[in-house]
């Protein structure tokens, strides 16, 4: 339990550093989408001093593999804007508007950097397989008096779908900007003053 | 998982490379303290190289990309048939399914004694989710002179939406995701918490995969279409277009038609000068170097492909599909 109240500490200390600067930039980053589609963009729940960071895919690269990251707003780059293509099973496939690519994990990742043996999120072409699948799960939060969401793999890391959570890693910065991992579901049910979890959570288009 | 991944020493490289100069990035702006916080709390999570994609076995080949016939030319809005459409699960249907995946759940929860836990709790969906919606479609130059880029009308909030709700506490997330045997009050919590209960509930035990879900085949077609060469030099002159529009700040239409001016904008509220400009000018180039024909051209042959190569799991696939549906109305009834 001890790890726990530190998380927990950790998290409301963070929140406090960061609320204010969040709060205000509510006004600043439009509501939810009112055109025709489900093209979104995808910012993170908090604010770390460089304002919302977005889901994109690194240095806009077209390639299998490529890293996908959380990267200061950029709404002029297609790299930040990801169709949300909801499937017959209710999940989800997230595919990049720049490379056309799709956002996947994969298992036996035994290296360096291995968190229980899945991959950091990236890009790959379209494969239809279920490791591609991500399901939408959307908490409100009183605090902010809006809904957050989390993207869950639906096979998750070596088949423990709870150890699948879409996420920012602070320990490990891009440039600029954080590499995403896939969070175990523990470690992102600590909620702190304001009731979500920052790093295992996304705004819709920064909302 | 049958997907291998390829060779990839050259995008290990760059991650390590990257990784190596995190330290002149993001986490440097960070105070001490900050950053020593966020150190504890992701203490086991090291850096994301994908070291070992070169452990797995060879990737998928590359698609070839598809010898096209004529490209069609798309001067209206009519909808371009796909080869796909007609094999398409309804989202009517799948909005049934997600419904019934947080009631099952929420009946779960509260078996476990969580009776405050409700089917919005944690919800699966959101209202704006079961559009159709394609990567392009045709821009009328009339209508974006007038109006601007096409909107929908704001979404009316429900009233749930508009009140405090029932914050999970991490107990019940825990049971909810399968992350503890069971509750503090001794009740057993199904493998996989309530989540893969509600979906064995709905898809049987087999899990949530179709032999070839034609929603899949459609977003691998949209997804195949994007990366076409036919299609990307098609927006490469539709942003020559527009640069010599003088417009040279949008680099692809998703950009332009997103603009965060008008991105939120709704048809209820009027379209700016400058919106209405953008969008004749995007239209006008999208006609002029006919970006909808080419791309639905392009992603017509592939969904050929895929639907030849897929016919028979696709029905077996429709009938597992129409047996969810029974079992999602089932379930909201019962709930």
């Amino acid at each position: 339990m001890q790890l726990k109240g530190s998380m927990r500490r950790t998290v409301s200390r963070l929140g406090a550093t960061v609320l204010a600067v969040a709060t205000a930039a509510l006004t600043v980053f439009p509501g939810n989408a009112a055109h025709a589609d489900s093209v979104n963009r995808w910012g993170t729940a908090g604010n770390y001093g460089l304002g919302y960071l977005f889901l994109e895919v690194q240095a806009s690269s077209t390639a299998n593999l490529a890293n996908v990251i959380a990267y200061p707003s950029n709404s002029g780059s297609a790299n930040q804007w990801w169709s949300d293509h909801h499937i017959s099973n209710g999940y989800y496939y997230l595919v990049n508007n720049n490379s056309g690519k799709v956002l996947d994990r994969w298992d036996s990742h035994t290296g360096p950097g291995s968190d229980g043996g899945c991959s950091t999120p990236m890009q790959y072409q379209w494969v239809n397989e279920t490791q591609q699948y991500w399901r939408f799960d959307d908490e409100y939060s009183n605090y902010y008096g809006q809904w957050f969401n989390m993207w869950v793999n639906l096979p998750g890391c070596s088949g423990n779908a709870y150890q699948a959570t879409l996420g920012v890693n602070f320990s490990t910065a891009s440039v600029n900007g954080l590499y995403t991992t896939q969070f175990h579901m523990d470690r992102c049910v600590y909620g702190d003053s304001s009731g979500i979890y920052h790093r295992c959570y996304w705004r819709r288009n920064g909302a | 998982m049958t997907l291998r991944r390829g060779s990839a020493a050259a995008v290990a490289t760059a991650a390590v490379a990257t990784a190596a100069v995190a330290a002149v990035g993001f986490f440097t702006q960070l105070s001490q303290e900050q950053r020593s916080a966020f150190a504890r709390t992701d203490s086991t999570v090291g850096p994301p190289v994908p070291s070992d994609v070169r452990s797995t076995v060879g990737p998928p080949g590359e698609v070839r990309e598809p010898v096209l016939g004529e490209i069609v030319k798309v001067t209206n809005s009519t909808h371009v048939p796909m080869p796909l459409d007609s094999h398409l699960t309804s989202m009517s249907d799948i909005k049934i399914i997600d419904q019934a995946q947080d009631v099952a759940a929420a009946t779960c929860m509260r078996s476990l004694g969580f009776a405050q836990w409700t089917a919005s709790t944690i919800r699966t969906w959101r209202p704006e989710d079961y559009r159709e919606f394609d990567n392009f479609e045709y821009l009328d130059p009339e209508i974006a002179a007038e109006s601007g880029y096409p909107r929908l009308p704001s979404a009316k909030t429900a009233p749930t939406d508009a009140q405090s709700k029932h914050e999970p506490t991490p107990e019940e997330k825990a049971a909810f995701y399968g992350g503890t045997a069971q509750t503090m009050t001794g009740r057993a919590v199904p493998a996989g918490g309530c989540v893969r209960q509600a979906d064995q509930s709905i898809y049987g035990k087999a899990g949530g995969a179709l032999p070839a879900d034609p929603r899949s085949l459609a977003v691998g077609s949209r997804s195949r279409a994007l990366g076409d060469s036919r299609v990307r030099a098609a927006i490469t002159a539709w942003r020559t277009c527009m640069h010599d529009a003088g417009m040279t700040s949008y680099q692809h239409p998703v950009t332009s038609k997103n603009d965060s001016r008008w991105q939120s904008r709704d048809a209820g509220t009027p379209a700016s000068a400058e919106e209405k400009r953008v969008a004749v000018a995007d239209a006008n180039c999208q006609s002029k170097v006919n970006l909808v024909g080419v791309y639905k051209t392009v992603r017509k042959a592939y969904e050929q492909q895929l639907l030849d190569d897929n016919r028979a799991k696709i029905d077996e696939s429709k009938r597992i599909f129409g047996d969810w549906v029974n079992n999602a109305k089932a379930i909201i009834k019962a709930g």
